[in-house]
């Protein structure tokens, strides 16, 4: 017979854990796999508002990134940034930090605000971790990308963008490994994350010209919306262009992870759907779009009578209008469909997609 | 007055007032009227029953949590009042199944006070502890395998204090 302890329900396990600091909460998560199993139901647990609003997305795994080794905090304007945990104690109020978490192919910084004048505190710092831990175990379980999560003098407000000199930004990183320059300089070029991303789809640059994406800037716009701009260069001159902006509604997933040309359109896949616009031509260094539509990944996984899945708006590999997605299976641009899984997916224990390199060919992907 | 039977059989004859801390028996009785008679407890012992008795005769008098009460309240409120009355304390100062038994019972007879006295004395004897000392106390056995700690330790270590 197990403890005790492991067998209470949910609902009681919960109220014992809102007693807990954080600290505690994360030593008894350590002690058993149930007890980790149940903390992560807490969680993840709808009813407790306070700690996450849902918002599906993709990934097979994560690291955490190490505190001192990747240097994830910050205090905007402080230019001597980065800076480490102890730095963080003395912020000055409404100062902002981010934490970065690092993914395959993104990463993925959220957002802290100091709102209270004291000065923070360690149990301010505990807190700030096990939303942090939260936040990840969410986000493996659920896909979850965002979570608003407030206690004390903390507003940690949501994944995927940094304010940074009043603007946000979203930058993205080669899959693997996490790159040993970013343990240099945190500060990287947005060129150097778009370049790697954006080489990958080289061979399909088509009539438009040597366009490749640069980088995308997200920005609010109001209260309720955001504006994402979208670079991009001449290959081979090196010209930079604007190319389109989106206004969008942040909550709904819109920071946009890949962009790709085929047949004239531009397809972007934002965090929970994808978008596509028709380029009717061009006007000075900016690209004219038409015909905006967007459609919502999960109406198609819907309609294709699949899972809704996290994986949904990943996007592995793109190859003549065939999108490999998060989950192996395959969008295609022209139809609008979505096929079955392939049936070599990998996964690993945990039933997370394993991450493989792909190649096209025949019409089909295919692992190796 | 009101009885209570257990799942072994016991009766327990017990004041209307004091039976009415249990939302669910509250509402039972409120269902089936003056003439409430028995009322099974099928999930609960008599010596459990019985400590669960001896709490709300003590309460009785206490103003019942409205229905509710606790929504909005957020953990950082609630972490607030972690003191347990001394009364409460000594009266949960038991073997740990029974301790367990009460906060069962209380969550299913819906007496919150109770439960969140029980869960407030649960997170004491977790406060502090390392992840052993946590197994000890609750006979908890490390499923773990040493890979797997190993993870654990390497995603957590840097939350743990420098």
């Amino acid at each position: 017979m197990g403890s005790l302890l492991e067998q209470l329900p949910p609902e009681v396990y919960a109220s014992v854990l809102d007693n807990l600091s954080p600290r505690d909460v994360l030593r008894l998560r350590k002690s058993s796999r149930a007890i980790l199993d149940m903390s992560e139901d807490y969680a993840t647990a709808a009813t407790r508002v306070v700690r996450c609003s849902i918002e599906p997305t993709h990934a097979a795994c994560c690291t955490l990134a190490k505190l001192d080794k990747y240097r994830e905090w910050d205090i905007l304007d402080a230019r001597k940034a980065p800076i480490n945990s102890e730095d963080l104690l003395h912020a000055e109020k409404a100062s902002v930090a981010y934490l970065a978490l690092i993914i395959p192919g993104l990463l993925m910084p959220f957002v802290v605000r100091r709102e209270s004048r004291r000065q923070l505190d360690r149990t301010d710092l505990q807190t700030l971790r096990i939303a942090y831990i939260q936040y990840r175990d969410v986000w493996k379980a659920t896909g979850q990308r965002y979570i608003e999560y407030q206690e004390g003098g903390l507003s940690i407000l949501k994944g995927s963008t940094v304010r940074q000199d009043e603007t946000f930004k979203t930058v993205k990183i080669p899959p693997h490994p996490v790159p040993r320059m970013l343990e240099m300089n945190p500060h990287i070029p947005d060129y150097y994350h778009a370049q790697t991303v954006a080489l990958r789809f080289n061979s399909e640059l088509n009539s438009l010209g040597d366009l490749i994406l640069l980088h995308s800037k997200t920005e609010h716009n109001t209260d309720e919306n955001m504006l994402s701009h979208l670079f991009w260069q001449e290959h081979n001159s090196g010209k930079m262009f604007s190319m389109l902006t989106i206004v969008h509604v942040p909550e709904l997933g819109s920071i946009i992870r890949e962009a790709y040309f085929w047949n004239n359109k531009v397809f972007l896949f934002c965090e929970n759907y994808f978008m596509e616009a028709e380029i009717v031509g061009a006007k000075g260094a900016r690209l004219v779009v038409d015909k905006l539509a967007g459609t919502y990944h999960t109406d198609i996984a819907a309609s294709q009578d699949h899972a809704v899945s996290p994986a949904d708006t990943q996007v592995r590999y793109i190859s003549e209008g065939k999108v490999l997605l998060g989950d192996y299976r395959v969008l295609d641009l022209d139809r609008q469909t979505v096929s079955h899984r392939e049936p070599w997916v990998p996964r690993d224990k945990q039933g997370f997609y394993v991450d493989l390199p792909v190649r096209y060919g025949n019409e089909r992907f295919a692992a190796g | 007055m009101v009885t209570l039977v257990s799942s072994d059989g016991v009766s327990f004859n017990v004041d209307q007032k004091v039976a009415s801390r249990s939302a669910l028996i509250k509402n039972m009785m409120e269902d089936i009227g003056e003439d409430a008679g028995e009322i099974p407890v099928p999930n609960v012992s008599s010596n459990v029953l019985k400590k669960v008795i001896e709490y709300c005769t003590y309460h009785k008098d206490d103003p019942l949590p409205q229905s509710g009460e606790d929504e909005g309240t957020s953990a950082a409120d609630k972490k607030k009042s972690t003191v347990i009355d001394d009364w409460d304390y000594n009266f949960l100062q038991v073997d740990q199944e029974m301790l367990f038994e009460i906060i069962l019972t209380a969550n299913y007879l819906d007496i919150k006070p109770l439960l969140d006295v029980g869960c407030k004395t649960v997170a004491n004897m977790i406060k502090g502890k390392t992840p052993e000392e946590i197994r000890r106390t609750f006979n908890i056995a490390n499923d773990f395998t040493p890979e797997e700690e190993a993870q654990i330790r390497r995603e957590n270590e840097w939350a743990e204090d420098r």
